[in-house]
């Protein structure tokens, strides 16, 4: 396999708050590789979507990177002086938001916005921009897509909105694609379309994406690579269906365990005890030992297996015991739980679809 | 469009009633003609006959709603309501004490008045906005700080201090301007200097700092980030996005006092001698003319009802969001 698109290595970014400090993230690490599809799952706050700003450095004005390496393609993105840094954004690397209806500026018409992207970064002005812009917004799917580039935002639906974004993001042909939540103010069958239009894009384009999430269902359908966040830290990277048929870290089985299915239709869902702990003070061992009850002594001491760059394995007895229970399933057999899926296809193994 | 404005200044016809309503009752109820007369002719050893032929001469001696003593309609019209207040609506204001007509006044003395609120008006929001476009593209440094800290006492400091420290400074000890009076043509300009001046840095306080709390709130928000992800330069955020939609709170908060523009200001009017529409209410005040004062607060809501339709028809010009409907 070629040097990956993307790597980061001991990214670490703090917030101030007042009079503490927030390592919102702690020396996170990570590859994308070209063409591929690297999911981050993780609940709110653990730090997915600060993940995604800090590469772009698009930290809020309370936050700053602290350390930690960005290598695009050989280029050291966190040494970029800022005006560099602005033909990285939306060049090669694009981003689209959670909220689309907040995320577009209410006073520019679509094609106005999209037309920004093309002026900045692939020297289009006039009709040329505009006949490009068309084509933008008729590839994520706009119908008459001429005659709504001079629409606003408010003029679209929910769900075209986040087309628009996504026009928006492609229109500088970057080779990541940023997700940040593509899906989540959008209701479940927008949600299916959303997800699909991406991944036809992304293979016609040959894009890499990192997909930011807390659907494991979408992960499922996909991702090639995860990865899981818990206050701030990776925990675990792993292979889709390595991650799907036998999680490694104590926290991903529970996410597993907490998932409804069929069978515990009627009983109460398994909830983590505890609570994340405050990212105010530094984690000398495992950042989960407090909640885990597979945890030993050294958890509180020790994490890194030094196997995985950036994710912090766990070393304590949780591992062995999740692989000695799932070792006696036969591989091939399909996931031992129903996950949810948007578009409610079965989810029985394979890579993501590629291409069409 | 037309049927828009046509129907919101319906709606502003009951509200204008009822101004003339409590104007009235302020005026002629609470403090009678009698009142009014004694005041004008002194407390001391004013006679019962003396009060009578005031009030004769200003037509303050009819009934106040009803008149039985008179015939047919005069019964309604020959009122100090229909007479005094009624008539208002149609802008015929009356006679002030001096005998002089109170509408041709007003007509003649609104020219200066817009000379000099009309260049305070723009100047002061060009220079705001620049401020605090300033203020807010170097948010959080020291330049920021001390903005803010200069905002601050500039708001602190009264008008009248700006006022008399002007004409001392500029006038007295500079010899650059005449330190107060008017004349008519281009002639006004070097009059009119001073004040239109004044009133800007009088204004850059409040307002700077007013319209950099609304360029910091839209610096906040996620489609600004959005513009930044797409590689924008931070000064191409700031005048494309976010400028365009700071000015729609920024613009449609100028609007309404565009009316009263008219009215003049009644402080430096009457520092610099300006025959405005401002130094003309204060004098009346002062005479007690009672006549000019209920025509001048008749005039003020009638024009701030004006600033008000004004801006609901501004907010569809700048906010493609809101269309008539």
């Amino acid at each position: 396999m070629s040097a990956p698109l993307l790597r980061v290595g001991g990214l670490s970014t703090w917030l101030d708050s007042g009079e503490a400090v927030v390592r919102a993230l702690d020396d996170v690490g990570f590859e994308v590789g070209r063409g591929e599809t690297f999911a981050i799952v993780g609940e709110s706050g653990s730090g997915k979507s600060m993940t995604a700003l800090s590469l772009l450095r698009l930290v809020p004005e309370t936050g700053r990177i602290v350390a930690g390496s960005v290598d695009l393609d050989g280029v050291e993105l966190l040494s970029l002086p800022e005006a560099a840094m602005r033909t990285v954004r939306g060049r090669r690397v694009s981003i689209i938001f959670q909220e689309p209806a907040t995320s577009l500026n209410p006073v520019l018409t679509v094609g106005q916005q999209i037309g920004e992207v093309l002026a900045r970064h692939r020297g289009l002005r006039g009709d040329a921009s505009r006949t490009r812009a068309a084509e933008l917004l008729h590839s994520v799917g706009i119908p008459d897509a001429e005659r709504r580039l001079d629409d606003y935002p408010f003029q679209f639906s929910g769900g075209m909105k986040q087309r628009a974004m996504i026009a928006m993001a492609i229109a500088g042909e970057p080779d990541l694609l940023i997700a940040d939540e593509p899906t989540t103010a959008l209701d479940v069958t927008i949600q299916a379309q959303v997800l699909e239009l991406l991944r036809t894009l992304q293979a016609e384009r040959g894009m890499s994406m990192l997909l930011i999430t807390h659907d494991l269902g979408i992960v499922a359908q996909m991702a090639h690579r995860v990865g899981v966040m818990y206050a701030g830290a990776l925990v675990e990277i792993a292979d889709r269906d390595a991650f799907f048929h036998a999680p490694q870290h104590p926290y991903s089985r529970k996410l597993f365990a907490a998932l409804p299915d069929r069978t515990k239709r009627g009983g109460a869902l398994a909830a983590i005890p505890g609570q994340v702990p405050p990212l105010t003070a530094p984690f000398p061992g495992c950042r989960f030992v407090d909640r885990c009850d597979m945890a030993a002594a050294r958890c509180a001491k020790r994490v890194r297996d030094g196997r995985t760059p950036g994710a912090l394995r766990c070393v304590g007895d949780g591992r062995k015991r999740v692989e000695r229970r799932l070792a006696p399933a036969p591989r091939g057999a399909g996931p031992a739980r129903a996950l949810p899926d948007p578009q409610g296809r079965a989810q029985a193994g394979g890579r993501p679809r590629q291409g069409r | 469009m037309t049927a828009y404005i046509v129907r919101r200044l319906l709606y502003a016809l009951p509200i204008l009633v009822g101004v003339n309503l409590i104007t009235f009752a302020l005026f002629f109820v609470v403090n009678t003609p009698d009142d009014m007369a004694r005041m004008q002719l002194g407390a001391k050893r004013v006679t019962p006959e003396a009060i009578e032929k005031w009030k004769a001469e200003r037509g303050y001696d009819r009934p106040l709603l009803w008149n039985g003593s008179a015939a047919g309609a005069g019964k309604l019209t020959d009122t100090i309501f229909f007479q005094k207040s009624v008539r208002l609506f149609a802008f015929d204001f009356g006679n002030a004490d001096d005998g002089r007509n109170i509408r041709h006044e007003i007509v003649s003395r609104m020219v200066p008045s817009l000379a000099l609120a009309i260049p305070v008006f723009l100047i002061g929001i060009a220079v705001n906005v620049t401020f605090a476009m300033l203020m807010a593209f170097f948010r959080a440094t020291y330049i920021d700080f001390w903005g803010v800290v200069l905002a601050v006492s500039m708001m602190s400091i009264s008008t009248l201090f700006y006022i008399i420290g002007g004409q001392y400074l500029v006038s007295k000890v500079w010899s650059l301007v005449p330190i107060s009076g008017y004349q008519p043509g281009l002639d006004s300009a070097r009059f009119v200097l001073l004040p239109v001046l004044i009133g800007v840095v009088s204004g850059i306080g409040g307002g700077a700092r007013w319209y950099r709390t609304v360029f910091l709130e839209e610096m906040g928000r996620d489609y600004v980030r959005t513009a930044r992800a797409k590689g924008l330069a931070e000064t191409a955020v700031l005048f494309r996005h976010v400028l365009k939609n700071a000015m729609i709170p920024i613009l449609t908060g100028a609007v309404v006092v565009i009316p009263l523009l008219f009215m003049g200001s009644l402080l430096a009017e009457s520092f610099f001698g300006i025959p405005g529409l401002g130094s003309y209410t204060i004098d009346a005040i002062q005479a007690q003319d009672f006549a000019v004062v209920r025509s001048m607060v008749f005039l003020g809501s009638f024009l701030y009802i004006v600033g008000l339709v004004l801006t609901d028809i501004s907010y569809t010009l700048v906010d493609p969001r809101v269309r008539f409907e």
